[in-house]
């Protein structure tokens, strides 16, 4: 049984499940009390497994990039859950996960996170068989450099992300908006990637896995200029 | 067996605590390394480096202890005051950790835990007793009554004595940490060389008793401006000059706290004083209260070094203590900068 969850972006998630087969899911808004509210939703969802804790067998856990802060919590907790349960850990791209919310017949789908310092996370995808499979590196950039990239795709593509709500009028008006809401559909769609991810041997040991940051911390950068 | 956290500044600290105080183990990585350049504690840089280390150095504890998770019956964590990014490392890995274990777990007061690490090595420590708490982002004074009930009397009013060390250090750029450097130094020079006044406090206060608040800021002005005074360009100090200069602040610094724990212990006829945190390992501070107290017939109590600056050890105590008494926190406890002692969820 996988637990899954993301506190990357103020709109933080979590599933329960494995393969295509979803127990429960939540979302909730959170601009800075992820810590707050992620160990609750966690020990709420925990409750609908007949033998509780006891069954899960992996911790999934979006690792950014993200919110520096969220990403810890996300990880610290994900790394505390799984060494009290002797389990390994599945990372998934944050990226990734909100790519979910893009599950329209397009060529195409890119999530754009909202990166602040005025710059987005871009991640651009295909999806297979409900999996979005990430088709670039990861990168901080500016809205309207996100955009060109996005414009220069051959083919139809739907983008979602904190970073496009900000910045849609800086995006082309051809793209398809994905859904802004959380669903069963998206949480299904990264069970799968955790699924195929054991599957690929894809996990890791807590003490192996950390925060995809993409970006140095502010006083590293001042430094640097 | 009772496993903490501290994550609350620049140390990442774990401990093992039998209770009620064999210490099985007590490890703290430090991070003034990657602070050094930037003169002082970067959060971003310290939350990221309490990532990196707290699983790591959590396995280290229990080999150390020689136990593993199995024997642990509770779990604590700092949870305020300090850097949010850091203390949310910290207490994220201690609540799922607890949760994966169905443990009892405890958030516990950074300031709370100062106020009790002395019980970790003496258990003849009187009620009530005047607890004083300085370090490097603390200087506060309360009536310790019994465990969980504190009187704040008194506090600073602006820097606290740890930062007031640092930034004269950083003023003369003698390195950070700023408190050893500085305590070294003086060690070689005349504390009497210079002669800086202690401020003048008024009666009001945010804590209604401004008599007994303290103010470091218009000594670590005095200090600038001296210095602005006295080092030309064409004639930089001297080592024996810096020596003396730092000696008077700390003589100053020193007397600035002395007055206002004198005063405290006269007005409420306390027996006893503990003095914790990163600036109660000041040597001049230790000889002063030691001192004074034998001349006042008043019963001084230090923790040692390891357990004067942030550690883990007095999370486990005082985290003991509440569990002990049935007290635990809800899994929704968060991080938060600032807090009273022995408030708790």
């Amino acid at each position: 049984m996988i637990l899954f969850f993301d506190t990357s972006t103020p709109n933080g998630i979590l599933a329960l499940g494995q393969q295509d087969r979803c127990i429960t899911f939540s979302h909730w808004k959170a601009e800075h009390s992820h810590s707050q509210l992620l160990p609750p939703y966690i020990d709420t969802a925990l409750q609908e497994l007949p033998n509780g804790i006891s069954e899960l067998t992996h911790i999934t856990v979006g690792i950014g990039p993200g919110s520096f802060t969220g990403l810890r919590v996300a990880l610290a907790t994900a790394k505390g859950l799984a060494i009290a349960r002797n389990i390994p850990l599945v990372a998934i791209p944050s990226p990734t996960v909100f790519a979910t919310l893009c599950q329209a017949t397009t060529d195409y789908a890119a999530c754009c996170l909202d990166a602040f310092r005025g710059e987005i996370y871009l991640g651009i995808y295909k999806m297979q068989s409900g999996i979005p499979v990430l088709q670039n590196d990861i990168a901080s950039l500016t809205p309207k450099v996100a955009a060109m990239q996005i414009a220069a795709l051959n083919g139809s593509i739907t983008v979602t992300g904190t970073g496009y709500d900000r910045y849609r009028d800086q995006f082309p008006s051809s793209v398809i908006p994905g859904n802004t809401h959380y669903d069963k559909a998206a949480a299904v769609s990264i069970l799968k990637f955790a699924t195929q991810s054991i599957q690929n041997n894809k996990t890791h040991q807590p003490a192996e896995l950390h925060p995809y940051y993409v970006r140095d911390a502010e006083a590293v950068e001042k430094q640097k200029r | 067996m009772i496993l903490a956290f501290e994550s609350s500044c620049d140390e990442t600290a774990v401990a093992i605590l039998a209770p009620p105080r064999q210490l099985r183990a007590s490890l703290v990585a430090s991070q003034h390394e990657i602070h050094i350049p930037f003169g002082g504690v970067v959060p971003e840089l310290a939350a990221r480096r309490h990532m990196e280390v707290i699983v790591p150095l959590y396995q280290d504890a229990l080999v150390e202890a020689g136990i593993t998770l199995d024997d642990v019956t509770g779990i604590a964590a700092t949870c305020k005051p300090g850097l949010i990014g850091a203390l949310l490392v910290g207490l994220s890995f201690a609540k799922s950790l607890a949760m994966g274990r169905n443990l009892p777990f405890i958030g516990v007061n950074h300031i709370e835990g100062h106020l009790n690490a002395v019980h970790l090595e003496h258990d003849d420590v009187p009620y009530p007793h005047l607890g004083v708490v300085v370090s490097g982002g603390h200087t506060e004074f309360y009536i310790v009554k019994g465990f969980a009930d504190y009187q704040l009397l008194g506090a600073t009013r602006d820097d606290a004595a740890g930062e007031a060390f640092d930034k004269v250090a950083k003023l003369l750029n003698l390195g950070y940490p700023g408190g050893p450097i500085v305590d070294k130094r003086a060690a070689l020079g005349n504390p009497k060389a210079i002669r800086f006044s202690l401020p003048k406090m008024s009666e009001s206060s945010k804590f209604g008793i401004g008599k007994y608040d303290v103010s470091f800021s218009g000594l670590k002005t005095a200090v600038a401006l001296w210095v602005k005074q006295n080092d030309i360009t064409d004639q930089p100090l001297s080592a024996d000059t810096i020596n003396d200069l730092v000696a008077s602040f700390q003589y100053t610094a020193v007397e600035i706290l002395m007055r206002s724990v004198s005063q405290i212990v006269t007005d409420h006829n306390l027996p006893a004083v503990v003095v914790s945190g990163g600036v109660a390992a000041n040597s001049a501070l230790r000889k002063a209260m030691t001192d004074w107290g034998i001349q006042h017939n008043v019963r001084t109590y230090f923790p040692s070094m390891k357990l004067c600056v942030d550690n883990a050890a007095m999370i486990a105590y005082v985290g003991s203590q509440y569990l002990a008494r049935g007290v635990t926190s809800n899994w929704d406890l968060n991080a938060t900068a600032s807090g009273a002692v022995g408030i708790l969820t």
